[in-house]
């Protein structure tokens, strides 16, 4: 018997709906590009700058120079932009730092006054010495606490070892503390470029007037472009930091995955969507129709697992993390797991692909939602991919992957290929790469 | 088509429904349970179904508390009875009435589970 | 005479069947719809300790219509979530989904709030396991033990009781279906939409189960709850926290909302100290809280003390005025429930009678009278 639940035809009465707000950018003749994505319904607007460098134009030495300058940003005359009114965030990633100003109302002038001027006058020792110690403190907390977070990091350093993603977003310790007040000044100077920036707005924001505003405002400095001196690369290798002391295991295993500007990059999405995510203590989510669920429960293999596709603009992870109480169970959870990924390429179904499908885009419908994230968002885009894609674009593109697309690329790119793994906790029942990595292909099905 | 319980109770209802059929069927039921000797041992039949199965494991979890006590307490009895060559006093045997199925609702239920959760699974879509 | 009294029943009922849901929307440009339906069922209301934990915990499994598995799969199909939470006003239904699948979700939701079976071996299987998941999770965050604790100091009943269900108080299946009776009435759910058509969403409300859940009587409190002062001292491992709360009326929320935020802010020196700061609002009455926490109880003392005498003192909070408006638009957008405050009439705060809570290393942490 063949059941469905596609949308009937009665589920498609029509059903109002507005123009969803294009993305819009212009290049000014002093290069700087601006970009818009502007919703006039919002309350609130943000305006900020995106520069694409993040912790991957750092180095050994310098590593969590981008993410102490982004707390010099928010600590810095923090009273004084709280009293105007402003809302300060900045974000850093591999490829991309942000620092964005949210208030209310729609004036972008007065947001570009306060985000030039402190991008353009120096770091007081104060904020410098303030910020330091507050980075400090959140390097050693995410250490010592976010045992996932941590996992997911030295996944990144294991996996691209010796090359710039390699590099932990936050910084390590033995850096930050290395770093003066002039390793911040030289690294603004070489990234904050007008090459290397897109100013960006979102909200109660017109195109046009941060356009004017720009113009007239904004003088970012001027020089060529930083390009990265080294290439990342994938290389599948493990790091296992043991610790018998914590309470459960925390292990990430992935291949290397799409970077951003791969035409296969929503294949992988949906890919690791078909996995989705599961959390054993709550309900709902054990009933999910996820295939590896029905031996995980069987025997409680896993606490809570997510499948990811991370990219970048080099390359990319594609892989998943899980916590495990159960010890015993490491092996089973990883073996399985592993096996599952080998359907993709020989018997993934067509309700997987499309249950696959429907997640990932709610998943990236649902992403950002205050303004801020969302210039964010649209900075790092712009920077990448010299534009954003529009949702309804990106959902077109998603709608057109078949089933033989994701077995395709799944036979290319995760088929016996190398893996990286990540563990720490008590990890005593992980068992060796080689066997692990046996699993990534099946010599018969 | 392997026998459910879903499918064994869909053919009693169809048995009981036809005057014909029952005439037949229903005395003959009655003789299997009289030679079975289970009511003698101080059994209901719901006790003889065999229990090494998901759906039979699924359903005993779920029985009230008194039920499940006195189900145990009928297998141990009719255990000792038996390995001692006894048959209940007569007075104990179980009545025709007493009889009833109690474990069968909770049967249907996790095996109407356990099919809808195949079905899911491999759900086909259809464009 | 006969067919007169008839036609007037008629009447009577038709009047009675056009008194609607409270049904809202905000429309988006958003490829995405939420929805979200807010019983007044918190635990304020609650019959017995933790049903209204319970009966959240319940929705979303079987209904008569539909098994919970064949939701979640459906759903899943369709690109789609649902999730119940609860405090202490409200029960909160709330499913997110791509836009054009509203009317799946319209009636899902309705068919949750109008058919659940409440089967004995769903609560002893999936809701009470989950539910106990909850409360250790909870347990965990000295913050939000020190929140329980001053709820039921200031509130004792009402707003104080228990959010979650510990099984002090056993409740079963059949309290659990008699408080959803009770509390799943039209008129004691608000149906809020964002990023749907008003028209479409109560079309399709009208559609639905939910026109046909019986009429009942709204349980929203409007008259000022008793209030109290006390302390609570709690033994646990872990970080220590002392807080203070104080009742709010609704009066004062603008106020209290400004502390908040001002205290949090990088205008006061204080907000190094303070952990967190709140106003909760209700519809009769809020709670202030605020809360120091650390891994050293020694250093937590003194940090409270600093904290209350300087607000003992009294404090310009004015300036903090354009950032808390900010922050009050940015959090808006996101939410369900919008909220409108002006702070224009604020000016300074000085702190009067206070609860406090101490957890954590208690040896170590002042008494109320201390500080």
């Amino acid at each position: 018997m063949i059941r469905t639940a596609s949308k009937s035809q009665i589920l498609r009465r029509s059903i109002a709906t507005q123009a969803a707000p294009k993305p819009q950018i212009t290049k000014l003749s002093n290069g700087t590009v601006v970009a818009t994505e502007s919703n006039p319904a919002s309350a609130t607007s943000s305006v900020g700058v995106v520069f694409g460098s993040g912790s991957a134009a750092e180095n050994p030495y310098n590593n969590g120079v981008s993410n102490l300058l982004g707390h010099v940003f928010r600590t810095e005359n923090g009273a004084q932009t709280a009293q105007q009114g402003f809302l300060l965030s900045s974000q850093v990633g591999r490829d991309f730092q942000s620092y964005v100003a949210t208030s209310r109302g729609s004036s972008p002038s007065s947001v570009l006054e306060l985000l030039q001027k402190k991008l353009s006058t120096g770091i007081s020792d104060a904020s410098f010495a303030a910020s330091k110690d507050q980075v400090l403190k959140e390097v050693d907390a995410f250490e010592t606490q976010d045992h996932a977070g941590k996992v997911l990091e030295h996944l990144h350093s294991t996996a691209f070892q010796n090359t710039p993603l390699s590099l932990p977003v936050r910084g390590t310790r033995e850096a930050i503390e290395t770093l003066e007040k002039a390793d911040l000044e030289s690294f603004a100077k070489n990234h904050f470029l007008a090459s290397n920036a897109v100013i960006v707005g979102s909200g109660n924001v017109s195109h046009d007037e941060l356009v004017k505003a720009v113009e007239s405002q904004v003088s970012l400095a001027s020089g060529e472009k930083p390009i990265l001196k080294k290439q990342s690369s994938f290389l599948g290798s493990e790091v296992r930091l043991r610790d018998d002391t914590l309470p459960a295991a925390w292990i990430s295993i992935a291949a290397e995955g799409e970077p951003v500007s791969s035409p296969n990059y929503y294949v992988a999405q949906v890919a690791a969507e078909i996995f989705g995510s599961f959390v054993a203590s709550e309900p709902a989510s054990r009933l999910q129709g996820i295939k590896l669920l029905d031996t995980i429960q069987e025997y409680h293999d896993c606490d809570s697992y997510d499948h990811f596709s991370l990219s970048y603009k080099d390359s990319g992870l594609w892989g998943f993390s899980t916590v495990i109480s159960n010890f015993h169970a490491i092996d089973d959870m990883v073996h399985f797991t592993l096996k599952q990924w080998n359907r993709l390429t020989v018997s993934i179904t067509p309700r997987e692909v499309a249950r696959g499908k429907a997640l990932l885009k709610l998943k990236l419908a649902s992403a950002a939602k205050d303004n801020a994230s969302i210039a964010t968002n649209l900075g790092a885009q712009t920077l990448a991919l010299g534009s954003k894609p529009a949702l309804a674009d990106v959902f077109a593109k998603i709608d057109a992957i078949e089933v033989s697309d994701v077995k395709k690329w799944a036979s290319d790119r995760l088929w016996d290929q190398d893996i990286a793994i990540a563990a720490t906790g008590q990890i005593e029942g992980l068992l060796d790469y080689m066997r692990i990595r046996a699993d990534m292909s099946m010599m018969r099905w | 088509m392997p026998q459910t319980f879903t499918s064994i109770v869909k053919m009693s209802d169809f048995i009981l429904k036809s005057p014909a059929l029952s005439k037949v069927v229903v005395p003959v039921a009655q003789q299997f349970v009289k030679y079975a000797g289970y009511r003698q041992l101080g059994l209901r039949y719901d006790d003889l179904i065999s229990e090494e199965n998901d759906i039979a494991q699924t359903a005993l979890k779920r029985l009230p508390e008194d039920e499940s006590y006195a189900r145990i307490f009928r297998i141990i009895r009719a255990h000792q009875y038996e390995l001692t060559h006894h048959l209940l006093p007569k007075d104990k045997w179980v009545t025709p009435e007493e009889d009833r199925p109690y474990i069968f609702p909770y049967l249907l239920e996790a095996e109407a589970a356990a099919k809808e959760k195949e079905d899911l699974d491999n759900l086909e879509l259809v464009k | 005479m006969l067919s007169s009294r008839v036609r007037a029943q008629a009447l009577i009922q038709t009047r009675q069947s056009v008194r609607r849901l409270t049904v809202s929307a905000t429309d988006g440009s958003g490829k995405i719809s939420s929805l979200a339906v807010k019983v007044h069922a918190g635990s304020r209301y609650a019959t017995k300790d933790g049903v209204s934990h319970l009966l959240s915990r319940f929705n979303f499994q079987n209904t008569s219509s539909k098994s919970a598995l064949r939701l979640v799969r459906e759903s899943e199909l369709l690109g789609g979530k649902f999730e119940s939470t609860v405090d202490r006003e409200f029960i909160t239904l709330k499913a997110t989904f791509l836009k054009e699948d509203l009317p799946y979700y319209v009636s899902a939701l309705g068919d949750v709030i109008y058919k659940t079976s409440f089967k004995a071996h769903e609560l002893s299987e999936v809701v009470l396991p989950a539910a106990k998941h909850d409360l250790a999770v909870s347990q965990t965050c000295p913050i939000t033990q020190s929140e329980e604790l001053l709820y039921s100091t200031v509130f004792r009943k009402d707003l104080g009781n228990p959010v979650l269900y510990d099984g002090v108080e056993k409740v079963t299946v059949e309290d659990v279906k008699a408080y959803a009776d009770k509390v799943y009435n039209k008129e004691n759910i608000t149906i809020v939409g964002k990023g749907v058509n008003e028209g479409d969403l109560k079309r399709f409300v009208n559609d639905s189960l939910f026109s046909s859940l019986p009429q009942g009587t709204p349980l929203v409190k409007s008259a000022k709850p008793e209030t109290y002062n006390g302390e609570a001292r709690l033994r646990s491992v872990g970080e220590s926290v002392a807080s203070i709360a104080v009742g709010v009326a609704p009066e004062q929320f603008a106020q209290y909302e400004l502390l908040a935020r001002y205290l949090t802010s990088p205008l006061s020196e204080l907000a190094p100290l303070v952990s967190k700061a709140k106003l909760d609002k209700y519809t009769n009455h809020g709670l202030f809280s605020l809360y120091v926490k650390g891994p050293d109880a020694s250093v937590v003392a003194s940090n409270i003390k600093k904290v209350v005498s300087e607000l003992k003192a009294g404090k310009d909070i004015s300036k903090a005025k354009d950032i808390a408006a900010a922050q009050l638009a940015v959090e808006s957008e996101a939410s369900f429930a919008p909220v409108e405050i002006k702070f224009d009439n604020v000016k300074d705060f000085k702190l009067g009678k206070f609860s406090y809570v101490a957890v954590g290393d208690v040896s170590q942490l002042p008494f109320a009278d201390e500080l």
